[in-house]
């Protein structure tokens, strides 16, 4: 039976496949979303890695003796090269601050790699997708063609049967969790380092406050650990869904709703404590600790720290995976009741709907609010105010954000970046061909940080933007991704 | 219309589809209370008692027509509170005659609330006159070298944004959350999967086509009844989420200011559009209606390529992830991602986007606003997909 359930969803309703392309577009997006970087690294990418090999790992005065001594060094360097060293360096400073204050749990890493693995909590969305399109035509492909009828007059067809397609998608879930991890840990790791396994967790400054005292691999393996949980999770709600709405729509409306909504409803904590699989698919919220947030207090004579996620304690956590244990124990045992079409009694039915009620009403209720905000380091270019071609002689004023051309023959000046409905910038360089006068544009509109670079034709003066690094793509697919 | 009827009983008014969508009207009241208490849309919401009683009083004195005894009392109290917190000295104990308790309070809901949006709307046909009168020379410029596409862009600029100026003052941060609130877009997509993947699947999964295909009204008529259905529902769920957000948001704040110019919210001072906040409104309810009515066709292509419901579902939710994508790019001066943004129908219920700032592009010499261009792909989608569904009905043997 078991070989018949797995060739059924694996070949005959092209599970391999749909698996395949969905590992693949999740490669892509992971590509395309990069990895968790400042700018002052990205530009000197070479430069603080060098700083890296040196210093990683356990804080120790020869390290600390070489760090402030290259400080210093720093500080009294003017060159242009040493400006860039300056600038990777200070976020090994940075973080050497950091970890000076408690040397033991605190090392000197490589953060990038494990804040982009461990820091975010959206919804995988493309995961959820995949553990769908599996999962939802197990029971409902039966449904659809009636063909349940005539397996549950068969002698292996009822609770034998429920309990293997049930086996086959928590297997399922399992094995398409791990690739979906193993693709990411993938990627991540050959875009940037990804060694520190055997670092304290609080080695990342982003756990500061975590109550766990594990290595970051331990922690990574935890966070694997309740993504599978969470899928397996996921893929008998799935069934339990499936078994009740008896309809493949149905089903993915109720799969879809159940899995991206917690996300979205209330602060970020919420989908943590909420019974439903959401917060385990996460994973990472789990070992975070409290988030805070310097706010003023009533009557701004000082500034606090405001708890914006409030962190599970390890206690909570485990009292959390109880629950979710009992609901999953509930979702199954009704599952195979009623696909071998057996109803639970009004006895059984309303006290488990009323403590779901309950449950759901209080946590709705309760919570803090708030969100994380991203630290921004911004570098400057090198400045070119001047320029010129055969008939113009051309001029940045970065003080008051004009260039003017002068015509070399009339002496007549004109005003080149003319529109008054321009986005908003700071113009800090020229760059004049003979036909066309360029200049950058630095974002000061709230957009993000970015670069516009416009060409002016000098003959008839038109305008075109001709280079943007300005991340223009306001999508934040209603508020699911950060 | 007995047609339509039969189609409706059949995908969208069941059980399952009218309770989902009392939860999502339940839910989106929902988040908007949510929203509401944490002080995400008003800031001061979340603030203590005493900093609401202080912002509701000052709201009280100037909020309606500005007069000269309005701006007199906001710019008065800036310059008095300004100066009492400015050397460090002032009492940090609770305060009699001061609107929130504090004096700093006091400052800083002025500060933050009041006195930079009256300067705002006080300055406004000011500056947009000095931006005119720059237009005003580019346009000579522009003519004087021959340069007609730059001067198309600036005589539109000095058609649309001519005799500006605002006259009432109202805080606008509740409009501007409610234009730009999307939350119930999802919802709404999430209930068109629901009504609309299933409605060629359906049949085919109960065997139920071949009946129906050798019927008389089995092949335009009834893809004629599935298509009306369908816009009717995507325009009928609009309505719905649109007149419920407007009433949770009016509840919540009051509809003051609904009767001021668009370019009276701050973020939309570049705005091409002339008219109030509340025909804006509409507007935007009408463009989404619209996208989603499109989106719903895609959604009934996509169900009648398949056997099985599982995959125009599937499909459908990956098509309403990528045109949010897409539509991202709705205002982006990048001619090509402007291209892709018009393809998708989401970039429809981006009114804020397409709207708020001048955004247009260039055919030739022809300069035009960006909806148009969204406008006309979108319509070249729709007369595709009824090429699409002739193809699939022919090929059926209808």
């Amino acid at each position: 039976m078991w070989k018949i359930e797995w060739k059924k969803l694996w070949f005959d309703q092209w599970g391999g496949i749909l698996l395949l392309l969905f590992l693949a577009a999740y490669a892509v997006l992971c590509l395309v979303s990069g990895c968790d970087s400042t700018k002052a690294i990205t530009q000197n990418e070479a430069a603080y890695l060098s700083y890296m090999q040196r210093w990683q790992g356990e804080l120790n005065d020869q390290k600390v003796s070489e760090l402030q001594a290259e400080y210093d060094a720093l500080n009294h360097a003017d060159s242009r090269e040493a400006q860039d060293a300056k600038a990777a360096f200070m976020e090994v400073y940075n973080q050497y601050y950091y970890a000076k204050e408690n040397p033991s749990r605190r090392f000197l890493m490589d953060e990038r790699g494990w804040n982009t693995l461990l820091t975010h909590d959206g919804v995988n969305f493309l995961l959820v997708l995949c553990l769908l399109a599996l999962c939802v035509p197990v029971f409902c492909g039966e449904y659809s063609c009636r063909m349940d009828q005539l397996l549950r007059s068969c002698r292996n067809g009822r609770e034998a049967l429920a309990k293997y397609k049930l086996l086959l998608m928590a297997v399922t879930a399992v094995i398409v969790t791990l690739l979906f991890q193993g693709v990411q840990f993938w990627i991540v790791g050959r875009t940037v380092d990804l060694s520190g396994l055997s670092y304290p967790l609080q080695s990342l400054s982003f756990f500061e406050t975590s109550p766990y005292r594990l290595t970051i691999g331990q922690a990574y393996g935890l966070v694997v650990l309740c993504r599978v949980a969470g899928a397996v999770w996921f893929a008998v709600m799935t069934a339990f869904l499936s078994v009740w709405c008896r309809k493949t729509v149905l089903t993915l409306f109720a799969g879809i709703s159940v899995s991206l909504l917690p996300h979205l409803l209330g602060n970020s904590f919420l989908k943590y404590v909420l019974p439903l699989p959401a917060g385990l698919l996460a994973g990472t919220g789990y070992l975070w600790g409290p988030l805070t947030e310097p706010h003023y207090n009533a009557d701004y004579t000082e500034i606090r720290d405001v708890a914006i996620f409030r962190g599970v304690s390890p206690k909570e956590f485990c009292g959390l995976l109880s629950l979710f244990a009992a609901v999953l124990l509930v979702q199954l045992f009704f599952t195979v009741r009623r696909y071998v079409g057996r109803k639970a009694g009004a006895g059984v039915r309303i006290p488990i709907c009323a403590v779901l009620l309950v449950w759901l009403s209080l946590f709705f209720l309760t919570g803090c609010s708030g969100e994380t905000q991203a630290e921004s380091v911004y570098d400057f270019f090198g400045n070119s105010d001047h320029g010129e071609n055969g008939d113009y002689m051309i001029e940045l004023d970065p003080m008051e954000n004009t260039i003017y051309a002068t015509n070399r023959k009339s002496g007549e000046a004109v005003l080149l970046n003319r529109s008054a409905f321009q986005s908003q910038g700071d113009i800090f360089a020229i760059y004049v061909t003979e036909s066309t006068c360029y200049y950058a544009m630095q974002n000061t509109g709230g957009t993000g940080e970015g670069v516009w670079v416009y060409g002016v034709d000098l003959h008839d003066f038109s305008e075109r933007l001709v280079y943007s690094s300005v991340p223009d793509n306001t999508a934040d697919f209603w508020g699911l991704y950060e | 219309m007995k047609l339509l009827y039969l189609e409706a009983r059949k995908g969208i008014l069941r059980r399952s589809v009218l309770i989902a969508l009392i939860l999502f009207l339940c839910l989106d009241i929902l988040k908007i209370g949510l929203d509401y208490r944490a002080g995400e849309i008003r800031e001061v919401i979340g603030n203590t008692e005493g900093m609401q009683a202080g912002f509701a009083e000052i709201y009280d004195k100037v909020k309606g027509p500005i007069t000269n005894e309005t701006a007199a009392f906001l710019v008065g109290e800036y310059r008095r509170l300004s100066q009492a917190v400015a050397d460090g000295t002032y009492s940090r104990k609770p305060q009699e005659g001061t609107y929130s308790g504090y004096i700093y309070g006091d400052y800083f809901l002025i500060g933050s609330y009041f006195y930079s949006q009256m300067s705002y709307c006080v300055q406004y046909s000011m500056r947009m006159a000095e931006r005119l009168e720059q237009e005003r020379e580019n346009l000579k410029l522009y003519q004087s070298v021959g340069n007609k596409s730059m001067a198309a862009k600036c005589s539109y600029i000095l058609q649309h944004y001519a005799d500006r100026s605002i006259s009432s003052f109202y805080l606008m941060d509740s409009w501007e959350s409610l234009l730009q609130f999307d939350f119930s877009d999802l919802l709404i997509l999430l209930l068109l999967i629901l009504g609309v993947a299933a409605s060629f699947t359906r049949e085919k999964e109960t065997g139920m086509t071949m009946l129906l295909s050798s019927s008389r009204y089995g092949g335009w008529p009834m893809l004629a009844s599935k298509c009306g259905v369908a816009i009717s529902y995507a325009i009928g769920l609009t309505i719905l989420f649109s007149v419920l957000n407007l009433t949770v948001y009016g509840v919540l704040f009051g509809l003051q200011g609904w009767d001021c110019p668009l370019y009276a919210i701050e973020a939309c001072q570049d705005t091409p559009f002339g008219g109030t906040v509340g025909q804006f409104y509409l507007l935007s309810c009408g463009m989404k209606a619209m996208g989603f009515s499109i989106l719903s066709l895609l959604l009934l292509l996509m169900s009648a390529c398949f056997r099985r419901t599982l995959y125009p579902c599937i499909l459908g939710v990956g098509a309403g992830a990528g045109a949010s994508y897409l539509a991202g790019w709705a205002a982006s001066p990048v001619w090509w991602k402007g291209v892709l943004a018009a393809v998708s129908p989401l970039t429809l219920t981006r009114a804020w986007n397409l709207w708020s700032c001048l955004c247009g592009d260039w055919i030739g010499n022809i300069y035009f606003p960006r909806i148009t261009l969204v406008l006309l792909i979108q319509l070249v989608l729709v007369v595709g997909m009824l090429w699409a569904f002739k193809f699939l009905l022919v090929h059926a043997g209808v």
